[in-house]
Order: C-alpha cells, then structure tokens, then sequence
C-alpha cells in the first residue's frame, strides 16, 4: 500500500476563503476538501494518510512555524510520496507548493509533485531550486482543470512512490526544471542540425534543444554626487592576483574571490603579480598589472586630491571572470557587495575584463 | 572543384622495418620516420608507439591529432602553405588512410603562465569512461612522442610540431600512392537545384589576433583581424584551414583532424542534391574584443551568407566565454536578413547541469542542437601503460596547479583535458537533455 500525504491551502482544504487567509498549519488525517478528488484517481492501492493545510497569507508571514508544522507532520505520516496543490494560477499558493515540497524533499528525502500553470510564480522558484526530487507538472490557469490536474498528479505520485526513473521533461509532461543532463540520444548532432534547420527553412514546426534564458535587467546604483569623501573601492574581475596564485584561482568557472591587500602599495610591481584568466591573452597585464588593478592612477588621484585621504579600501577584490557562471556570479556579486557594505564602501570602481 | 577521396582503412599498425600497407595493416618503418621527424634540429628525440582501442593506454601531452593524408592528382599538396607552396586544394584525388590517426605528443611548458595563448595539451584514454566521450577513442594511433629544444617561443614551438606530424602523416598515406582504393567519395558541389533550399556551415573560429599564431591558419596563414571568409568545403579535406598545436590540446578545440573530417560539412554534403543544396563554407573570425568589432563581425558574416544566396545556416564555433556573444550577434544578424539559423554548439552548465548551459543569449537563436557539456564531471580510471611526454599532469591549467600521476585514476572537474572531450560539431550522438 503507498502512503501519500497532500497539502493544500485552507480554500482547497474547504476551510474557508480569503477571510481565512491567516488560518495557521494544521493537519487532518485521511483526504478532506480537494484532496478527495485525488484519493478517487489514486486508486485502491494508494491511501491518503493526512492532508495538512495552511492559509495562504499565514506561509508566507509565518513561514518559519508553517514549515516546522508541515515538517513534522509529514515526518510522522512517512509517506512514500507527497502532493501539493494544483495551484493553477494563484501565486501565493504555487509558491508555497514549490517551497515546502523543496524541504520536504530536502529535509527528508521524500519525492514531492505539485502542479501549476506554468505562468505561476512558483515556476520560477521551482527552476531556481532545480531539485531532483521535486516535479511541478503544468495544469490550465483556472479550478476547470481540476479533474485534470488530480488525475495526472495522482499517476505521477505512485510512480514516484514506486521509485520509477522519471525521464526527460519534454517527454514525461512534468515542467523542466533546468537540470539538463548530459546523454546519449540516437541521432547524431549533425541529422539533428540539419533536419531542424530543413524544418525551419521549411516552415515547419521544430523543437529547439536549448531553450533561451531571460536574464535579470541590472539597474546600476544612481552616481554619488561627490567622490573626494566617500570611501572607494577596487573590484576586477582581470583575474590579477600575487605571483604564484596562492589561492589557486583557475583559469575559467571560479566560484571563489578574494581580496588581496595593497594599503602600504604605491604601484604594482611587474613580477610581483600575475594574471590568472582563460579568457584573454595576459601578456600584457603580466608586464602592467595596473590594466587591471590601476593602483597607480588611485594613487595618483589621491595625491591630487580627488580622493580623498585614507578614503581608498586597503584591498581590492578578485575573481577572474572568463566563463563565469551567471547564478554562480550573482552570488559572488552578493557577497562581494555585502563585504563592502560592511566596511562602509561608497562607491566602487569595477574593472572589468 | 571536384575531389575524389579514396579510402584505405588501417585496422592495425606494425611498427616494423618498412613502410608498407596492405591488407588494411599499415607496417612503418620507424628508423626511417624517427628520421624524418629528427631533421628538424629543434626536436632533440623522438620515439614511436602504437594505441589501439579497448586497451588500458593513456596518451598524454597531445598537442594535435591528424590523419594521413596525400594527394595523387589535382594542384598542390595537402597542407598547402606548411608542406608546399600555397596552391589551390580540393580538386583532383586525395588518398586518406582512415580509421586511423597520427598523435603528436610533445613535451613543451611554453613562455606564457597563464591566458588564452598558454600552451595545452590533453590526455586520451583508450577504453573506460575517458574512451566512450571521445571520438578518437576508436581510432588506432600512432604516437609520434617527441621532445623539442627546451626554452623555445611558442610559434617555433607550434612549427616544430605541426611540421613533425604532418611529415609523417603525408609519408604513411604516400604508401598507398600507387594502390586501387577499396572505396571512392566524390565531393562536387556542382549545380544547384534551384526547388531546394541553399544551405552553408558558418564556421565561427576564436581568434588572439595579438599572438604569433592566432588559433586558425587558413593554407598556413594565421587568420586574424579578417572579416569572414568563403571557402570551399574542399579545401577542407585537403589540409587547408588548420590549428595552432601549442593550444589545441583540449577538449573543446578542434585537431587537425576534426578539420580534415568535419561532421557538418560531411554531413551537409551528405544531404546535397537531396533535401539541400550545399552552398560552401563561411569562416568567420569571432571574439572580437569590442560590442563593435563584435557588431561588424556579425553583420558582415550575415551579409556573406546573403550575397552567397543562402537560405540557411548551420551555425557553430570554437571557442569559450565571449566568443559566444559574437555568435549569438551573427545568429541575430542572419535571422534579421531572413536567413534561418540552426546553432550547433557545446554547453557548459555546471557539474550537476543547473547552471547556465551557455553564457549569452539572444532571442533569435531560436533553433540550437545540443551536443553535449564541456562541464560534467568525469572518474577515469587507473590504465595499465602511459604513452607520451608526462609521467605526471596537471588537469588544471592554472599556475601552481599540482602535478599528479598520469597513469592513475583522474577526477576530472570538466572534460577540457580530454581530447575530443566535447563533442563540438555535433560528430556524435551527445546531446544534454531537460530534466
């Protein structure tokens, strides 16, 4: 017999509507509300054990003391497999899905499916945690694909609850995940290339092997309106760093930096440093690291006064940026971004490469 | 421009007393080829092996793979502009010995520590799991291992190299100068069918215009700041666009041979007169190091591919990191003068597949084959015997990386190291896949 434990929001638990938006977790045993329609499609051999429930304002607020009841209350259900949702378009909802469903796979490496209109809110989280055990299956944007949704949820919960291989996203209906696993297929690259270009020229519909990615637009920080008092900083992504790369940089996808000192430096010394990056020919930057660092223009500027006395950061930070993986450098960024806003950085002068 | 391409396949090479094949084995003499690679006094030694696949054999320090080849009728010689004066290529008949290849594995730490023009070389595993990634794994080779002149620059270097295994390359296809082929491919663009749709390979080549070989030699001349460049597929198999040997010892970088066989021009001749008709090649510098050189370098490949007639284009690369944004400018520019695009490439991603696949995007390129990632992680196994220059190697190519044992297991981070480790043209049947 699989155990199966389904969570949904006070609406589809029938506990009320958004007036009960704050209702905290809770937990009823056997299937309540629209987790009776799933029982019906899991058929004879899957019971449902519990199903826990939640106001949709109260996750989010209270975040901390609904996971910890959802937690424990899976925990002692120890179901094979769990279901949250479907949540169609409700945003508040599909986003509490895809959250709890990551810890409870996380926490407790149970299998997790929830479903959602693929233009919900949670869809991006669900990509972003990019978790192996947790599927989100696409349903249509309003309840009148309700049946639907609880009949493909239901199949997809006992092959999860059986430990079935899950293939491909494409072909196995679930939405992709962004885990792109490397295979091998039965066409070559080439047949491959030229059948989709044919079908392209051709008008015909293809399927792309690699989807486009959207990426964030940066919005700069607004210029300070002085320099000479704010505390300066140097960041460079030129990869230079002391001679002999003590913190074994490499050469291409670092997910590490470091800030070097150069309080007492009046200049970099050629030789002294050295240029650590895949991405262009560092000869140049070898004979003048100040191509990268420009520690002699700082200073220069310092002696005319445009900075300020003490103002420059005693260390600049590095990390050689040739194929850097952007959610690798947006974390990098982050940290970087945040030592400076503790030591009170103003304004930074980026190098980049 | 018709090329007929005769095919002599080597199953087994005996290192013996002659130069001789028959009976698909190739027998070679190695006095005699030990001296041919030793006339150039900047390699001081040189010894011969022999790799065959399924064994437990590691190759190391491999700085280019070839296939021997020799031209029977038609202008010039293969390698025109190394081997011989700058003739016209691809007419005429070539005789291949397939099935086979030559390795150069050399010893060399170059002048520059760090950067694009560091000098590699990569590693390839003849069975295991190093084996089943690489398209050379099912090659038989044989390992030209020599040593150069310690203290050399990296373009006498290069030459020393290149020099070395492209004469004896042509000297072990000459064995077959006077044999009747067991089969003939003709490559003739001829007429085109004007019901069907004209197709070329856009061939983007990363280019360091600032070295002393920037990568891609087309009959011997480093390519450089040049815009893009017709060339027909011919030249090709004839030796005519080739690699700078210090760098191309990795994963994603082609060989001499991968320019010899290209899989996408093979495969476009393949479908010629059938669902397309081949409209030749386009090689086109890319990394330039601006947004305007990488602009112009885009426009000016797309407004080719349209005074050619194209319809569509393959388009693929070589290269890492920003090179990719003069790719993804060139989809853009073709597909804005109504020329359809497919992008054949490589992917990065990450060691568990969840970052990025690749490092820019742009709308148009809307139709992209995936052969496969550069990044996942790989355990090779211990081999039985090491062949080549390095009892020990560095698998990262960064300063102060330590050294390890070239013969036991490996864990390998990315598949850089790997020789054929990415499938860049799409040769294979790799293919990363959504989960």
């Amino acid at each position: 017999m699989t155990t199966v434990v389904h969570v949904v929001n006070q609406f589809f638990a029938g506990l009320g509507g958004e007036d009960k938006a704050s209702m905290p977790a809770g937990m009823i045993e056997g299937s309540a509300g629209a987790a009776r329609g799933l029982a019906l499609h899991l058929g004879e051999d899957a019971k449902i054990a519990c199903t826990i429930y939640y106001g949709d304002n109260y996750f989010h607020e209270r975040k901390e003391d609904a996971m910890k009841t959802i937690l424990d209350a899976v925990r002692s259900a120890q179901p094979d497999v769990l279901v949250a949702g479907p949540a169609f378009n409700s945003g508040r909802y599909g986003l509490s899905c895809v959250e709890l469903c990551n810890a409870v796979a996380d926490a407790l490496g149970i299998s997790c499916v929830t479903a959602m209109h693929e233009e919900n809110p949670g869809v991006g989280a669900y990509r972003d945690f990019a978790n192996v055990r947790l599927y989100c299956l696409p349903t249509a944007e309003t309840t009148a694909g309700m049946t639907d949704a609880l009949k493909r949820l239901a199949a997809f919960a006992i092959r999860l609850a059986h430990n079935e291989t899950v293939g491909p996203a494409r072909r196995e209906g679930y939405i992709p995940r962004g885990i792109r696993r490397l295979e091998k297929v039965n066409r070559p690259g080439v047949e491959r290339a030229i059948d989709m270009l044919l079908k392209k020229i051709k008008n015909q519909p293809f399927e792309s092997e690699l989807p486009m990615e959207v990426w964030d637009d940066m919005l700069p920080a607004p210029p300070l309106t002085q320099v000479r008092d704010r505390r300066i900083a140097l960041v460079t992504t030129s990869g230079v760093v002391p001679w002999g790369n003590p913190d074994r940089f490499r050469t291409y996808r670092n997910s590490h930096w470091q800030k070097y000192n150069i309080a007492e430096l009046k200049e970099l010394e050629p030789g002294k440093w050295e240029t650590v990056h895949g991405g262009y020919n560092v000869v140049y930057m070898n004979q003048n690291p100040h191509y990268g660092v420009p520690l002699d223009a700082l200073r220069a500027l310092e002696a005319e006064g445009a900075i300020g006395p003490g103002k420059l950061y005693p260390a600049y930070y590095v990390i050689p940026g040739n194929q850097g993986s952007p959610p690798v450098m947006r974390r990098v960024g982050q940290e970087i971004a945040a030592d400076l806003k503790r030591d009170g950085v103003e304004g930074v002068l980026f190098v980049a490469t | 421009m018709k090329l007929e391409i005769t095919e002599f396949p080597v199953r087994q090479i005996c290192l013996g007393h002659r130069c001789k094949y028959e009976a698909q084995i190739l027998e070679v003499d190695q006095e005699e080829l030990i001296a041919l690679v030793l006339e150039d006094p900047r390699i001081t030694n040189a010894t011969l092996a022999v790799a065959i696949p399924e064994e437990k054999t590691r190759i190391t320090g491999i700085r280019d793979i070839v296939e021997p080849r020799h031209k029977v009728s038609g202008k010039g010689q293969v390698f025109p502009g190394i081997l011989g004066p700058i003739e016209d290529v691809g007419d005429g008949r070539t005789h291949r010995l397939s099935g086979m290849a030559v390795i150069a594995a050399a010893e060399y730490e170059g002048t520059i520590r760090a950067g694009t023009t560091v000098q590699r070389s990569g590693i390839l595993d003849m069975s295991g799991p190093g084996a089943e990634i690489s398209r050379f794994s099912s090659l038989v080779h044989l390992v030209l291992n020599f040593r150069i002149v310690p203290g050399l620059a990296e373009l006498e270097a290069h030459t020393a190299i290149q020099l070395a295994e492209y004469k004896l390359a042509q000297r072990l296809a000459q064995t077959t100068a006077e044999l009747s082929p067991e089969k003939i491919s003709i490559y003739d663009l001829g007429k085109q069918d004007p019901d069907l749709p004209n197709v070329m390979l856009l061939q983007g080549c990363i280019t360091d215009p600032q070295h002393v070989h920037s990568g891609v030699g087309y009959y011997g001349l480093a390519l450089r700041d040049s815009m893009a460049t017709y060339v027909h597929p011919n030249e090709l198999f004839d030796g005519a666009v080739t690699v700078d040997t210090t760098r191309s010892g990795r994963g994603y970088y082609p060989t001499t041979w991968d320019w010899q066989n290209h899989p996408l021009v093979l495969g476009l001749y393949q479908a010629h007169g059938q669902s397309l008709n081949f409209s030749g090649v386009i090689l086109q510098r890319i990394r330039f190091e601006t947004y305007h050189g990488k602009e112009v370098g885009a426009q000016n490949a797309a407004r080719l591919a349209d005074a050619m007639k194209a319809d569509g284009v393959l388009v693929t690369w070589i290269g890492g990191g920003n090179a990719f944004v003069d790719v993804m400018f060139t989809i853009r520019a073709c597909e804005r003068r109504g020329i359809k695009t497919t992008l054949v490439t490589y992917e990065n991603g990450g060691k568990e597949g969840k970052d990025s696949p690749v490092l820019f995007y742009v709308s148009e390129a809307d139709a992209v084959v995936s052969t496969g990632s550069l990044d996942r992680t790989l355990d090779l196994p211990a081999m039985d015997k090491v062949i080549g220059p390095y009892e020990e190697i560095k698998i990262f190519p960064f300063p102060g990386a330590a050294p390890v044992s070239a013969q036991g297991p490996l864990s390998l981070d990315a598949r850089d190291v790997v020789m054929g480790g990415a499938d860049i043209w799409g040769q294979g049947t790799w293919q990363c896949v959504e989960y």
